[in-house]
């Protein structure tokens, strides 16, 4: 076997820089002319790019607010309530209205705190509900008039502010 | 007999005894919970934003049972290295019970998010290895190294010829 | 590699993305989801943004966050005139006035820090704070562009600025000119005075003759504008600059202050107190608030320096360094502080990502915390990753920084006399410093 070649020596608390960006040492032209138009176009297009991106974030992000945001009915019926802390909007619909003897399924959401959505007339208790995992309630509506929803975690000190209305109409 | 060559075993043994005994002995007892069981229950209180006590101390392989009361808004008790996470909302107090084997220092945190200051929600459980146990055998240990070591200060290495066997 | 640094866009393609984040932080922060947990604005900035720039960035990369911050980036293009730029005569748009002379270091830095700093429970929960001191220093950097020179505000001012200077001395990386006698004899000094190819250095230095870390923001314009490709960006030993002879007292106090905001924040925000955090968070009652920031500023511009001061002095009396002042062996010595204050504040962050990595995909699936899940990331849900861990990793973060402060001030005591028996007994007193506020550390961390 081959003795490998004998490496330079190493100061001891020296290590041998990994050079990045490698320098020739020689003296390099570099005057171009043309380059001053190309470099103008270059800049608008430069800053229409940044005025473009300060002007899309907020006008996307309040465009899609509603459309990617969580709709308050699903397509196959089921109910969206998002619960929010009071002094931050409470639950999503303050009111919902269904029929007599209808299957009603809500989901509910939490955006910040722990919520949970009660009805009691009904019997029906979601449980605690964290950010990002919501609970289904199913129950059939089978009594006219309104009817009190209400968080049923105890959430923030003005949680028992935070009521919606469940409206069972003919 | 010089002196100098009892001194040396003298020395190696107490050394043994009373530095690699007791590091021993603790990982011993680590190991295998050879620790007194103490039966330990705590009142803690969750609220915004911290907890009473703020540090629970108990004593490795003790049996701990915490009551956990949640007295403004729902929160979370999760120890880190425990893998406890109980959720605790106001109104019914939990009790958990678990058994403290590992020793150390584990955060506490709130795993449920219980306002603004949330992630500031700490407190610290503290298992204490039992040292008196470990100091005792670690004690008993070096005192047996100490006592062989002066019974057999003043032997000869060999018996000399002719002497009567004691 | 050098094709990439030399295209003149280089430098705006690494901002633009970070200008998004930015304008999404504001966003997010005053329109969005008042829980910080949920919030785009504290999570990225927080979690995200910190972790990565003390624990990697800092230490691997010097300043190299100071060449895409977005902070700046507005007013140096308006005061340039250009976002991408070819100059071929530099004619900065605003007053141009130089800083004054006495303000020339990281004391108006420090204290700005400082003065943010004693709202920390607030800005790191709160994402209308953040979202409000962002698009502050975003106006006053503006300003300062407009009124002084080249980057003043980044240099002088930033609030960030001080303890990235001081702790981009343990960097690896740096840059330098690779063969200082081509600029002891190149008479033009473009790297200086900019040239076709790129703006002279907007930090103030002489790029040829660079020999320090602190206020080099890796904008790389000299490697562009040096007519000899001189210029190199190579890595070194770790805490290289440490060594320098160049001591400002600024400097010091900075490595003291740093240690001991780290200690602070520990024991207040992250310790089982939840009284201390009442202090802290104004809800036990402005009495107590004031009192949690007189203790605040007086442990570190009084205590901490003055405990060290003590054992600069017997570190004195111990080396018998007679011709030496004892405030000399104070700045002097403080820089050994240095690798273990990054240490801790490395330790510090940590556990930030750690148990809190999961609302990072959540908040990238949700920005506003309106409900949006971009991506599915929303499925990610809070979930410390090895928390049992936590105290052991920051436990040898710590040591390794005290080890490497210990080496290094070994080192630093060389300085100070060249009788080198003096200078190892001199560094003891300050070895002691180092161990005795490493068991505090480590005390908070695992005892």
């Amino acid at each position: 076997m081959t003795e490998p070649p004998a490496r330079p020596e190493k100061r001891k608390i020296e290590m041998t820089p990994l050079v990045l960006i490698t320098s020739t040492g020689e003296h390099r032209r570099k005057e171009n002319s043309s380059e001053t138009f190309l470099s103008r176009r270059v800049e608008a297009l430069a800053l229409a790019l940044v005025i473009a991106v300060a002007v899309a974030t907020p006008a996307a992000s309040f465009y899609f607010k509603e459309a990617w945001g969580i709709p308050v009915r699903d397509a196959d019926g089921t109910f969206n309530m998002v619960g929010r802390d009071p002094d931050a909007g409470g639950w999503s619909s303050t009111e919902l209205v269904v029929h007599l003897n209808e299957t009603v399924r809500i989901r509910v959401h939490s955006m910040d705190t722990i919520h949970g959505l009660s009805i009691s007339k009904f019997g029906v208790d979601s449980g605690p509900v964290k950010y990002g995992e919501p609970l289904v309630v199913e129950f059939v509506a089978d009594q006219v008039g309104e009817f009190i929803m209400s968080c049923s975690v105890r959430c923030s000190p003005l949680h028992g502010e935070m009521i919606a209305t469940l409206r069972v109409v003919e | 007999m010089p002196r100098h060559r009892t001194l040396q075993p003298i020395a190696l043994l107490t050394f043994a005894a009373f530095v690699v005994t007791p590091l021993a002995v603790a990982g011993f007892a680590g190991a295998a919970h050879v620790t007194a069981h103490h039966q330990r229950t705590i009142e803690v209180s969750l609220f915004q934003y911290g907890m009473d006590p703020g540090v629970i101390d108990v004593e490795q392989g003790d049996t701990v049972t915490l009551v956990l009361n949640a007295t403004d808004v729902a929160h979370g008790f999760f120890v880190d290295g425990y893998e406890i996470d109980v959720h605790v909302v106001p109104g019914s107090k939990v009790s958990y019970t678990f058994e403290a084997d590992k020793a150390g220092h584990f955060n506490i945190r709130c795993s449920m998010n219980c306002g603004v200051f949330h992630p500031y929600m700490l407190g610290r459980l503290e298992v204490r290895e039992n040292w008196n146990f470990v100091l005792a055998a670690s004690a008993a240990v070096g005192l047996t190294a100490l006592a062989l070591a002066f019974s057999w200060r003043g032997a000869p290495d060999t018996v000399p010829e002719g002497a009567p066997k004691t | 590699m050098r094709w990439l640094v030399n295209l003149r866009a280089f430098q705006y393609l690494l901002i633009l993305p970070g200008l998004v984040v930015f304008i999404l932080v504001i966003l997010t922060g005053i329109y969005g989801n008042p829980n910080g947990a949920h919030n785009l604005s504290i999570v990225f900035v927080w979690i995200l943004w910190w972790f990565f720039l003390i624990a990697f960035l800092v230490p691997f990369g010097s300043r190299v966050w100071c060449a895409v911050c977005p902070i700046p980036a507005a007013g140096e293009w308006l005061q340039r005139g250009a976002l991408i730029g070819k100059p071929t005569v530099e004619r900065p748009r605003g007053l141009g006035l130089k800083w004054p002379r006495r303000l020339r270091n990281i004391w108006f830095s420090t204290f700005f820090f400082m003065g943010i700093a004693i709202f920390s429970i607030y800005l790191t929960t709160t994402p209308v704070v953040t979202a409000v001191l962002m698009a502050l220093l975003i106006g006053l950097a503006v300003a300062v562009h407009l009124v002084f020179e080249k980057r003043t505000f980044c240099k002088y001012v930033c609030p960030v600025g001080g303890f990235l200077s001081l702790y981009s001395m343990t960097s690896i990386l740096e840059v330098r000119a690779r063969d200082p006698t081509i600029c002891e004899a190149h008479v033009g000094k473009e790297c200086v005075k900019g040239s076709n190819c790129g703006f002279g250095c907007p930090w103030m230095n002489y790029p040829g003759g660079l020999d320090r870390n602190n206020y080099c923001g890796l904008c790389l314009e000299c490697v562009k504008a040096c007519p000899y490709d001189n210029m190199t960006v190579r890595t070194r030993p770790f805490g290289r600059d440490l060594l320098k002879p160049h001591r400002e007292t600024a400097e010091a106090f900075k490595s003291l202050i740093m240690l001991n905001l780290a200690l602070l924040y520990l024991v207040v925000l992250l310790g089982p107190n939840a009284w201390l955090k009442d202090w802290a968070s104004m809800r036990a009652g402005l009495p107590s608030y004031l009192l949690f920031v007189a203790i605040f500023f007086g442990s570190s511009l009084l205590l901490m320096p003055g405990a060290f001061f003590a054992f600069s002095w017997l570190a004195k009396r111990v080396g018998g360094l007679k011709g030496v002042p004892v405030k000399r062996v104070f700045v002097t010595y403080a820089y050994a502080l240095v690798p273990l204050g990054l240490a801790a504040w490395i330790a510090f962050s940590i556990p930030l990502m750690q148990i809190n990595w999961a609302y990072i995909p959540q908040a990238a699936a949700d920005p506003y915390g309106w409900g949006w899940d971009l991506l599915g990331l929303k499925s990610f849900s809070w979930n410390p990753f090895l928390p049992g861990l936590v105290p052991f990793v920051q436990a040898s973060v710590l040591l390794l920084g005290l080890a490497y402060s210990v080496f290094i001030g070994s080192r630093i005591a060389n300085e100070l006399t060249p009788d080198r028996a003096r200078a190892r007994r001199s560094f003891l007193p300050i070895a002691a410093y180092l161990n005795l506020v490493s068991l505090g550390f480590l005390w908070i961390f695992i005892g």
